[in-house]
């Protein structure tokens, strides 16, 4: 049997898991899910993209595309309408080559992936101060930051498993692991990032607080095949299956870390600064003034080599999957069968880094499968880097051999631009025998 | 001397301002309008600035009269045996009652332009009241067309000088001239005394005096792509005071024919003076502000003037017979901005 798969994602590539349940691309967000039933071998692709952010909706950036003008409050709403501090996130995930084998009741699995992650983090009052100049802050000491940047490519390689503990896929405890090891090839991190600003209440002085810390591995001369650190992680997860129509999935991802070790550069500053305006000498004569002395208090120190670790975007995913509708048995190749499932997912992530927000995500969907060949569904989602999100989501089984699917956690923007503030998408591909 | 151009430099600013704030048809922007509270520019005034000392200089010239011999013409002129000539009273400045010095070297010159020499071993002596501010022998004679250089120059770190010096020549003597002389009246010999690179230790001012300190300078905005419908608001100008004078401030715009256009603030301003003790020296610092509004309307008014004119005049408080300004004594001015701007996209 095969399967051909693609898919629209955001974020999490969630449709992955709810379109593509139990297969060797889903199992790399549910580890404890991977289960070939009766096949043996299964070979899998998948590719992924997502950008979204909390904030900036995809009507008005089509607006600005256009060259329309943004009213004033336009502009107005959205730096009011931020959060107290606002992230935009990028990422592709490229599964190289995934294989997975059953061996007696277990299944194992390999995967190459390539990932690409990046997230930027600003804060509303940097925006108000941008947008309404800083006397809306006189008299107060105004937090600016975070601004801050954190990229990460890296190319991992992991080996995974899953076996049930106690039962079956009807009613039983499923577990599942992978472990990786992971090339870093080029990061940017930024573990500090604070800024501060007090305007006195009469203008007379502007203090600046800060203290910030860039560093970076691999930028400087890029190459994807060179590796400038190493690192591992883990995946793990556990299924209870509490009846053939309820099953729980809880899993950790993305556990872990890289440490970066070649061509490191640290730029970091750390300092208080009161400007009380550029120090004019000789104002009776030939006045003078060095403007350069102000940008040289903010110049960073750097260094090179060293190293760093970057940890891993951290997450933890709780899934509820409900299933009715003909013989839940997946082994069965039923031409008759029509399954609905519905899900609710909740995903928290555990640090702030590429690929992963603190902000928690809640996302519920539904899939239909008709005859064990057709899967389609619509999700609806909140939170996370994004607001609001609406999904879609399809996947065509032919002959049981090759899956293909195509959907997507995240259409806002083609249903209601202005709610829109993110978009995804993931090609799965697979064949199974 | 330096010139007292602080006003035009606060336009200056808030003109620069006015520029650094308004390119917006230089990009492609969203109309928005910021407040901006910020300080610009900050000037530490010493009181070498405020008083406008940056040197001192005086001199006497000597004619052959004061010697004795008036106008004519002479066969010879005898040799005068070493004499003392009278004191001579010199006004070193109308505004400052003494100085201090907390450095600087004083140069002197003397200029021998009489028709006779004169011997070495005369000693000239500058006297403050009763103390002997600097004395000195001359070593070599000064022959008729001669100068001569005092070296090494005077170190007059810790001296006093007061309004009035008073001058000695003393051990004067001369070889006189063995041929016929004309005497018409332009022949002298000129002492000059000029203290440079000086910094001050205190400068007393006696009370209640007034100074005035003015300048004109050329101007021009017109030239310049600003568009003041697009700001509104204040600067401020913010003074903190350590030193016992006030000063008040104005500015004018003038036309090519150096007539007033308009004035910079809506009448003169006042930078208040530090109170003093007893003996005259400040005990406080007093903070004053003046505000410079900032409007279309005034930007439009001066676009054509051609001339900047500073005028500043200083008073020195009471409570003293003297007030002194110490060298720790500062005045700062700070320009500070409170306007709003209001930024446009323009299409070109």
């Amino acid at each position: 049997m095969a399967f051909i798969a693609t898919y629209v994602n955001a974020q999490y590539n969630l449709s992955t898991t709810y379109c593509e349940h139990n297969d060797l691309n889903a199992s790399r967000y549910e580890p404890s899910e991977l289960h070939l039933g009766k096949k043996h071998v299964q070979i899998g692709s998948n590719f992924y993209f997502w950008i979204a952010n909390n904030a900036l909706d995809y009507g008005t950036i089509q607006k600005f595309r256009k060259g329309d003008a943004v009213t004033d409050q336009e502009i107005d709403n959205f730096v009011n309408n931020l959060e107290a501090k606002n992230q935009i996130g990028a990422g592709q995930d490229f599964q190289i080559a995934g294989l997975a084998l059953r061996l007696g009741k277990m299944d194992f699995s390999f995967s190459a992936v390539d990932k690409f992650a990046m997230e930027m983090n600003y804060s509303q009052n940097l925006m108000k101060l941008a947008w309404k100049g800083n006397k809306q802050f006189a008299g107060q000491r105004t937090q600016l930051g975070p601004l801050s940047f954190n990229a990460q490519y890296t190319r991992e390689y992991a080996l995974g498993t899953a076996f049930n503990v106690a039962g079956d896929l009807e009613k039983g405890l499923r577990v599942g692991a992978r472990a990786k090891y992971i090339q870093g090839i080029g990061s940017i991190y930024m573990p500090k990032s604070d800024l501060y600003l007090t305007t006195a209440s009469d203008g007379r002085s502007i203090e600046a607080e800060f203290d910030y810390k860039l560093q970076s591995s691999g930028i400087k001369n890029f190459n994807g095949m060179n590796f400038n650190g190493m690192g591992y992680g883990i995946d793990a997860g556990i299924s209870a299956h509490l009846s053939k129509h309820f099953e729980i999935n809880a899993s950790v991802l993305d556990f872990g870390a890289v440490t970066y070790n070649q061509d490191v550069k640290t730029y970091e500053k750390k300092g208080k600064y009161i400007y009380e305006g550029a120090v004019i000498s000789n104002f009776f004569g030939d006045p003078r003034y060095n403007a350069d002395s102000i940008a040289s208090l903010f110049k960073p120190t750097e260094t090179s080599n060293g190293s760093y670790t970057m940890s891993l975007g951290t997450k933890v995913l709780l899934q509820g999957e409900l299933k009715w509708g003909g013989n839940m048995d997946e082994e069965l190749e039923d031409e008759e069968y029509q399954g609905h499932s519905l899900f609710l997912t909740y995903i928290q992530g555990l640090n702030n880094m590429p690929g992963a927000t603190t902000k928690p995500y809640l996302s519920v969907a539904y899939n239909y499968d008709l005859k064990r060949m057709f899967d389609f569904g619509v999700s609806a989602s909140m939170g996370g880097y994004n607001k609001y999100a609406v999904g879609a989501f399809f996947a065509f089984n032919f002959a049981h051999i090759i899956k293909f699917g195509i959907g997507s956690d995240n259409l806002m923007p083609l249903v209601q631009p202005k709610l829109g503030t993110g978009a995804d998408v993931s090609v799965n591909l697979s064949l199974a025998f | 001397m330096n010139k007292p151009n602080f006003i035009y430099l606060v336009l200056l600013v808030l003109l620069s301002g006015y520029g650094c704030g308004f390119r917006p048809n230089k990009v492609e922007t969203p109309r928005w309008t910021t407040e901006i509270l910020a300080p610009l520019v900050k000037a530490p005034l010493s009181p070498e600035e405020i008083v406008q000392l940056d040197e001192v200089t005086f001199s006497k010239e000597i004619k052959m009269s004061d010697l004795g011999t008036p106008n004519g013409t002479y066969p010879l002129i005898p040799p005068i045996p070493p004499t003392s000539l009278p004191p001579y009273t010199i006004p070193i400045s109308a505004d400052i009652a003494s100085v201090t010095f907390a450095s600087g070297k004083m140069a002197m010159t003397i200029q021998n332009n009489l028709p006779i020499n004169l011997k070495a071993g005369a000693t000239v002596t500058v006297e403050v009241g009763t103390n002997v501010f600097f004395t000195h022998n001359l070593p070599n004679d000064i022959n008729p067309g001669a100068t001569y250089t005092m070296t090494p120059e005077y170190d007059v770190t810790g001296k006093t000088l007061s309004e009035n010096i008073t001058l000695k020549l003393t051990n004067f003597a001369s070889d006189g001239s063995s041929s016929p002389v004309t005497i018409n009246g332009s022949e002298k010999l000129t002492i000059s005394f000029s203290i440079k690179g000086l910094k001050i230790q205190n400068i007393g001012l006696a009370s209640n005096n007034n100074f005035e300190l003015s300048d004109t300078t050329d101007f021009s905005i017109s030239g310049s792509n600003v568009n003041m419908g697009e700001i509104s608001g204040k600067f401020v100008l913010f003074s903190d005071n350590q030193m016992p004078i006030q000063m008040r401030v104005q500015g004018y715009f003038l036309d090519s024919t150096k007539k007033v256009m308009d004035s910079l603030l809506t009448g003169t301003q006042l930078i208040n003076a530090a109170t003093v003790d007893g003996s005259g020296f400040s005990n406080s610092t007093v903070t004053s502000s003046v505000d410079i509004p900032v409007s279309t309307a005034k930007f439009e008014k001066i676009k054509p003037a051609k001339y900047f004119k500073s005028y500043v005049k200083v008073s020195t408080g009471s409570g003293a017979p003297l007030v002194f300004i110490r060298n720790t004594d500062k005045l700062t001015l700070q320009l500070v901005a409170d306007i709003k701007v209001k930024i446009e996209n323009k299409q070109n």
